[in-house]
């Protein structure tokens, strides 16, 4: 609870900082730039913080983007239906999702080496859409209007997505096993949590969220990049972790995630507005990142319980 | 309400030999700690001369562990001073404690377990030749010639991971030994052995003792106090109510100053077992226990005794779905029943309350309500609609039914041992259960608690649950069950009605005498 609230002040810090040296940043159309520019990266931290909750990490996020997009593009154009692509890309990032999960889960291989393999496998496959012209994007023709307006809906889409995150994390039974197989994995066997199951469903839930960030990028773009989504996993567990989330598992929550997103958005969006060069802007990221954590550390052995 | 006299402030650079005996190696006056919402250490005394050994015994919760981890130099103590051997300090850093030949070992014990036997022994200090290089022939030599000197069944070659936990403990005061210590601290050293380890500990103690090495031994076993112990000083509720040699001293008192207004040890009478079979086991055997074969009744309590490495735990496995079933049948009730998993055992009502409460019994990091309602979610959260008000009456009436001191929202690293034990067998107290099965359940509790738990689990007797209640202690068994079953080397020794259960008995047929 104190990290959210010093999580949230820091971001009201941040967006006095930037709306008094820049007039245009606290407009309202550049409010809605922000959370539109936040909404890929926070549908991958949602998906993200379940994992990390557990103790796991999904590295392969940011391929799946790529894989889901080129997917969805592709069978949308074969079949000249937008929910057939849809869905094809979905199903592609859930097959990616079930991949680590069961991997992790039943095989009981390590996340990061698991998830590392899965990467490279998803961006391999993002490429075989490619195979005949080396790499080029797939466009979203004009005859797919409701593919490309659905990136109009972006906002729309970050707060069902939330909400929808947030139900699952505090309302089912699924989310406090989550909790429970991150807080202590042998106490959750012992409790009678299926411990394989939850695990495997978190990732396939961090696949599939993955899936919907690949279509919607794709909207965005009106095209499907195979190289797409390149360090967005990268992004998202800093969202995750800017938010409070322990990397040790079962501890942190999704609204520290989604300020986290927010927060290094509105971070990017200002140093843009104030024309600060993209070397900067990479440095000052990674010092936050450092920071909240630190910070985060900092405060809890002041508390003297570790 | 201690007996030392507290010296002169001049006494401290005396060159008199008399008067340097005399003088603690280690005293602790007036020491306090605190964490939020607990007093922790109020106003400690106690001191400890050379060749001593100074037993700390206390309560749930009383500070013992607290007072380790500020003489071992983790934790710094609010107010008060430790004196090492006169010289006042304020406070000591792990360095310093190392420094002034303290020497702590720790109830879990730090070693490295894929290094060998040596290079755990000198970890941190090894013998170093030119370029930095490690001397491994050195290492050896010198950890065959501590290990000599220090008459320890031990090869400086083995890997630790290989080690029997006993000879684990001899790994880790080697190590203290090492070093040269003045004072060695020594957290519930036996808790994980069995009675002859134990013993070869009290051998190996007493002869670090005629070396002038002064001891704090911290335990909960009255036994071992007066077996090992010079003195003893007791803490109860952070503070010392009582310094005393351990010569003038009873089991009976001892208890009477342990737990305050001498909680009586005698039980009520107890007998609830029916006729009705809620567990039955016929030649059961998995890949560690072979043909355990007995019937549990409803509200009977059956005792397994057994040495370490006998099966007992194994057995609470195999009862479980933990280990596979390779041969036998388990029945639950009349149905017969071959567990997949833990969760299968669960869903039958058939519980397991794990050995190692801090690894496999709770979630440390959550609140005192999640670890108490977990295990009931299905009750209080249907689809997606949590009930908070039934919730909250589970939990409340789990802290209220078996007297948890914490409130819902605590976290559970500020609680004692006892109160965590309660909570991990509190959180299956929503529901009607068929079977308790208890892995050691006393173990690391104090007095106080361990009678509270006792009552708790004739109360699990008493509401029409079998209980299988394994323990490495002997006389806890024979204190609650109806019947005991034996185990050695995994295999069913004896099944004795309680009348026939002596303590002797019990230990011989363990010993496989």
């Amino acid at each position: 609870m104190k990290h959210l609230i010093s999580l949230g002040v820091a971001l009201i810090a941040l967006v006095c900082l930037f709306a008094a040296l820049q007039p245009n940043f606290l407009t309202a159309s550049n409010s809605v730039n922000v959370l539109e520019q936040i909404t890929i990266n926070s549908l991958l931290a949602f998906g993200m913080t379940f994992v990390i909750l557990t103790g796991g990490i999904d590295l392969s996020v940011g391929s799946v983007v790529a894989f889901a997009g080129m997917t969805s593009v592709f069978f949308a154009a074969e079949t000249g239906s937008f929910s057939v692509g849809v869905a094809a890309g979905i199903a592609a990032a859930l097959g990616i999702g079930a991949l680590n999960g069961g991997l992790v889960a039943f095989a009981r291989l390590p996340p990061f080496i698991v998830t590392l393999g899965t990467m490279s496998i998803a961006r391999g496959l993002a490429y075989v859409y490619t195979w005949e012209n080396w790499g080029e994007p797939l466009y979203i023709d004009e005859s797919q209007e409701l593919f490309r307006s659905l990136a109009n809906y972006q906002v729309v889409f970050l707060l069902v997505f939330f909400v929808t995150a947030l139900v699952l994390l505090h309302f089912t039974r699924f989310g406090h096993y989550t909790y429970a197989v991150g807080g202590n994995r042998e106490a959750a066997r012992f409790t009678g949590i299926s411990v394989r199951r939850t695990e495997f469903s978190v990732y396939l839930l961090t696949g599939g969220l993955a899936g919907a960030a690949g279509v919607l990028n794709a909207s965005l773009l009106w095209s499907a990049d195979p190289s797409a989504g390149h360090m967005y996993e990268l992004n998202a567990i800093a969202a995750v972790v800017v938010g409070g989330t322990s990397f040790t598992g079962g501890v942190g929550n999704l609204v520290g995630t989604l300020i986290g997103a927010v927060l290094l958005g509105v971070l990017s969006n200002g140093l843009n507005l104030l024309n600060v060069h993209f070397s900067t802007q990479y440095m000052v990221k990674g010092m936050v990142i450092i920071l909240a954590v630190l910070l985060d550390a900092l405060r809890r052995r002041g508390r003297g319980n570790d | 309400m201690t007996e030392t006299p507290p010296p002169s402030p001049t006494l401290d650079d005396s060159s008199d030999a008399s008067e340097v005996n005399r003088t603690p190696v280690i005293e602790v006056r007036q020491l306090s700690k605190s964490f939020p919402g607990v007093q922790a250490l109020d106003r400690v005394d106690f001191s400890v001369h050379r060749g001593e050994i100074h037993a700390l015994l206390g309560g749930n919760g009383a500070g013992k562990s607290t007072l380790i981890r500020i003489l071992g130099g983790i934790e710094t103590a609010d107010e008060g001073q430790i004196r090492i051997d006169g010289n006042e300090r304020r406070e000591l850093s792990i360095h310093s404690a190392l420094e002034r030949g303290l020497r702590v070992i720790h109830q879990e014990l730090v070693l490295a377990p894929n290094l060998t036997v040596a290079e755990n022994i000198f970890l941190g200090a090894e013998p170093q030749r030119p370029l930095g290089l490690l001397g491994r022939r050195t290492l050896h030599r010198q950890a065959d010639e501590l290990i000599a000197q220090l008459g320890f069944p031990l090869s400086s070659r083995a890997r630790v991971a290989d080690l029997a936990i006993g000879h684990r403990q001899l790994v880790e005061i080697a190590r203290a030994v090492s070093g040269e210590p003045r004072l060695l601290l020594l957290d519930e050293p036996t808790a994980a052995l069995d009675d002859a380890e134990a013993e070869q500990l009290f051998d190996e103690l007493a002869k670090l003792k005629a070396r002038g090495i002064a001891m704090i031994y911290i335990t909960h076993r009255l036994e071992e106090v007066f077996r090992i112990a010079d003195r003893v000083t007791i803490l109860r509720d952070g503070k010392s109510v009582h310094s005393a040699d351990v010569a003038t001293l009873t089991r009976e008192s001892l208890v009477d100053h342990l737990v305050d207004g001498g909680l009586a040890s005698q039980m009520e009478s107890r007998n609830h077992k029916t006729e009705d079979v809620v567990l039955e086991s016929a030649k059961l055997t998995t890949a560690h226990v072979r043909d355990v074969s007995f019937s549990l009744h409803r509200g009977e309590i059956l005792g397994v005794a057994g040495q370490m490495g006998a099966g007992r735990t194994e057995l609470g496995y195999a009862l479980c779905g933990v280990d596979p079933i390779r041969g036998g049948t388990l029945r639950i009730g009349d149905q017969p029943r071959r567990w997949r998993c833990l969760q299968d055992a669960v869903q039958a009502g058939v519980i397991l309350i794990p050995e190692d409460r801090r690894k496999q019994g709770f979630f440390p990091r959550r609140s005192v309500a999640f670890n108490l309602s977990i295990a009931e979610i299905r009750r209080w959260l249907k689809l997606c609609f949590p009930s908070r008000a039934q919730r909250e009456s589970i939990v409340g009436q789990a802290i209220t039914r078996l007297q948890i001191k914490a409130r819902p929202r605590d976290g559970m690293h500020v609680l004692s041992g006892g109160n965590q034990q309660k909570i991990v067998i509190g959180k299956w107290l929503g529901s009607q259960r068929t079977v308790f099965v208890l892995d050691d359940p006393m173990r690391g509790i104090d007095v106080g608690a361990k009678e509270e738990i006792f009552a708790i689990i004739q109360e699990l007797a008493r509401n029409g649950a079998g209980v299988v209640f394994i323990s490495s202690e002997i006389p806890e068994v024979l204190r609650i069950s109806d019947r005991v079953l034996v185990l050695r080397h995994g295999r069913q020794r004896a099944l004795l009605p309680r009348a026939e259960a002596t303590e002797e008995k019990v230990m011989r047929l363990a010993a496989g005498e």
